[in-house]
């Protein structure tokens, strides 16, 4: 297993454009990202230029609009480690994937808007500290096991594992960037195994990373069935605007509809919760 | 940044992982096997999962004398085995997989000083989602196949005693060789609304009886009519403990056995192995200790589901 590593160069690209960013950014373009824009504008801005120049990043993504950009940013929350689904963009469906009436899938398009409380200069700060403390003493950054704050739910009995398949690189632009990984849980219940594809772009004074697990993986291996998603994050007021669009396809354990949808929206609040406390937070 | 976003990924899916908010506390919590307690998460209380109406019936596993010449003791139909009474018991499953039998009773031999109540017998062992009754009490062992616990409800066990496979379990074959003995598990509960202390000792052996057996249905059932497999799995005691009324609220009794759906998650039977009298509040007189030990099989009839 190898721990990511940025290349210099790309890292301090990263640190001087993120380091400048404490206040609305300004773009030459259009008033989506000037001073005045509000919250809507600047994102539903970021989107367009997503849709419009980035399609890679957002093909097959159920719920990415640009429109649904503007509209989640007003009905953005502050960060919490239980986040609310954004509702009016929610979707699910089930989906019958073998012969037994009982062999289904719960497909679930989400996203969540959220204002992580810390500016992008702090932001930077932070992470430029933990980057040269790990170069310093030859830790890694992040420890691959590593695993989130206890619940007190069932969750606590599993261990989470990253494994680095495709060391994460910039290309020669210094602006995207690529990996893959694998996700899986060291314990036997649940089974969790997925192949995750990572993408990403700095984008004008934004970030943005596209994951998307490779093929279908079958129920007897993991209980996911597979997982795409896009992280957005956007300096904006002196903040940090994280959006997260995600389509997640969970097989279904539960014979009640509204029980499984309800526990897999407490579980995708959960997550998006983690990430973005995590991204708020940026200690390792 | 990059890297931070890619690893908080997998913590994404860890979270999103086995619809992983089924909650064991309604409060924060300490990791009980990697002991993070600042970091704790408030967790949600588990909620209503499903409720199981399930058949009762109620067998004698010894000889009982001119049981077929009394009055409530019949022939099953389908199993031509004697039934010493028969009726039905609600349980409500919650999202942390705890159960609690919520109402339903039957009279042994049709008589009411041997009406067997289970929600008044296992009382102390329903959980209570309004109290921090589960708080930092999980973990898990033989590699994570066996969920433990050191508490339930209002009784505390020491060391942590097995309490359910699983849950999640994708393939039942993983399971096939569970066999394990956990001695000296000492329980006790403090007297409060439920009923008063319990204590004790007990030994559990926990065997998987068949991965993949084939379940059938009972006639009255209405939830599903053909046969499907199930994880036939049971806790029993150890032979040198004695059934005491301690036991039975502490669902340590001689022999409890789950046949398990995996997809979806349901328990269509559950068997339940005690002496009559330790069942009924350690009641005992002659005609407990003439029908002995009995098998409560609960076979479900209706399930819905949340």
């Amino acid at each position: 297993m190898r721990e990511c590593t940025l290349q210099k160069s790309a890292l301090v690209g990263i640190l001087t454009l993120v380091g400048a960013c404490g206040a609305p950014s300004k773009s030459s373009q259009s008033v989506s990202s000037g001073l005045n824009a509000t919250a809507a504008e600047r994102l539903g801005g970021i989107c367009l230029s997503l849709q419009n120049s980035q399609q890679a990043l957002v093909t097959g993504l159920k719920r990415f609009q640009p429109t649904n950009c503007s509209a989640g940013a007003d009905r953005k929350q502050k960060l919490t480690r239980t986040l609310s689904l954004d509702q009016p963009l929610l979707d699910k469906a089930t989906r019958q994937t073998g012969s037994s009436v009982d062999d289904k899938v719960l497909d679930i398009s989400a996203s969540a808007t959220v204002q992580l409380g810390i500016s992008f200069a702090r932001f930077a700060a932070q992470l430029g500290k933990a980057m040269a403390d790990s170069k310093t003493s030859g830790k890694p950054l992040f420890d691959p096991n590593k695993q989130p704050p206890s619940t007190g739910t069932l969750q606590d009995l599993m261990q989470m594992q990253t494994i680095e398949k495709k060391k994460l690189e910039f290309d020669a632009t210094g602006k995207s960037f690529s990996g893959a990984m694998d996700v899986v849980n060291k314990t036997a219940t649940p089974k969790i195994n997925l192949n995750l594809e990572i993408s990403g772009k700095i984008l004008d004074d934004s970030v943005v990373v596209r994951f998307t697990s490779s093929g279908s993986k079958p129920y007897e291996q993991s209980l996911l069935e597979k997982i795409q998603g896009l992280i957005l994050l956007v300096p904006y007021d002196n903040d940090v605007l994280a959006v997260l669009y995600v389509d997640a396809s969970i097989y279904q354990i539960l014979n009640g509809e509204k029980a499984m949808l309800d526990q897999v929206a407490k579980a995708l609040g959960g997550g998006f919760g983690l990430v973005f406390s995590g991204l708020a937070q940026v200690q390792p | 940044m990059i890297k931070k976003t890619t690893m908080l990924l997998s913590a994404f899916l860890l979270t999103l992982s086995p619809l992983l908010s089924w909650s064991c506390s309604n409060a924060p919590q300490k990791k009980t096997q990697q002991g993070d307690t600042k970091n704790a998460v408030k967790a949600a209380a588990p909620t209503l999962l499903s409720r199981t109406v399930y058949e009762v019936r109620v067998l004698p596993l010894g000889p009982v004398h001119n049981c077929e010449s009394t009055a409530g003791c019949d022939v099953d139909d389908s199993s031509k085995v004697l039934v010493l009474a028969g009726g039905e018991i609600v349980m409500e499953t919650m999202s942390n997989f705890s159960i609690k039998f919520v109402s339903g009773s039957v009279s042994i031999l049709n008589n009411p000083a041997l009406t067997i109540d289970l929600s008044k017998s296992l009382s102390q062992f329903a959980p209570d989602a309004t109290q921090d009754t589960m708080s930092g009490n999980i973990s898990s062992d033989l590699d994570g196949h066996v969920v433990m616990t050191k508490r339930i409800g209002n009784i505390t066990f020491d060391p942590p005693r097995p309490l359910i496979l699983g849950p999640i379990i994708q393939d039942p074959n993983d399971f096939s060789k569970i066999d394990k003995v956990y001695p000296a598990i000492h329980f006790k509960s403090t007297a409060d609304a439920k009923g008063p202390a319990v204590a004790g000792t007990a030994t559990i052996h926990l065997k998987v009886i068949n991965a993949r057996e084939s379940y059938k249905p009972r006639p009255s059932a209405k939830f599903a009519t053909a046969p499907f497999e199930v994880l036939h799995w049971e806790m029993s005691l150890d032979n040198s403990t004695a059934a005491t009324e301690q036991n039975v609220q502490a669902l340590l009794l001689n022999r409890i056995a789950f046949y398990w759906r995996t997809r979806p998650i349901q328990i269509p039977r559950l068997a339940l192995d005690t002496d009559l009298g330790s069942l009924l509040g350690g009641k005992s007189d002659p005609n407990t200790q003439a029908i002995g030990e009995v098998r409560v099989i609960l076979d479900a009839k209706e399930i819905t589901s949340f």
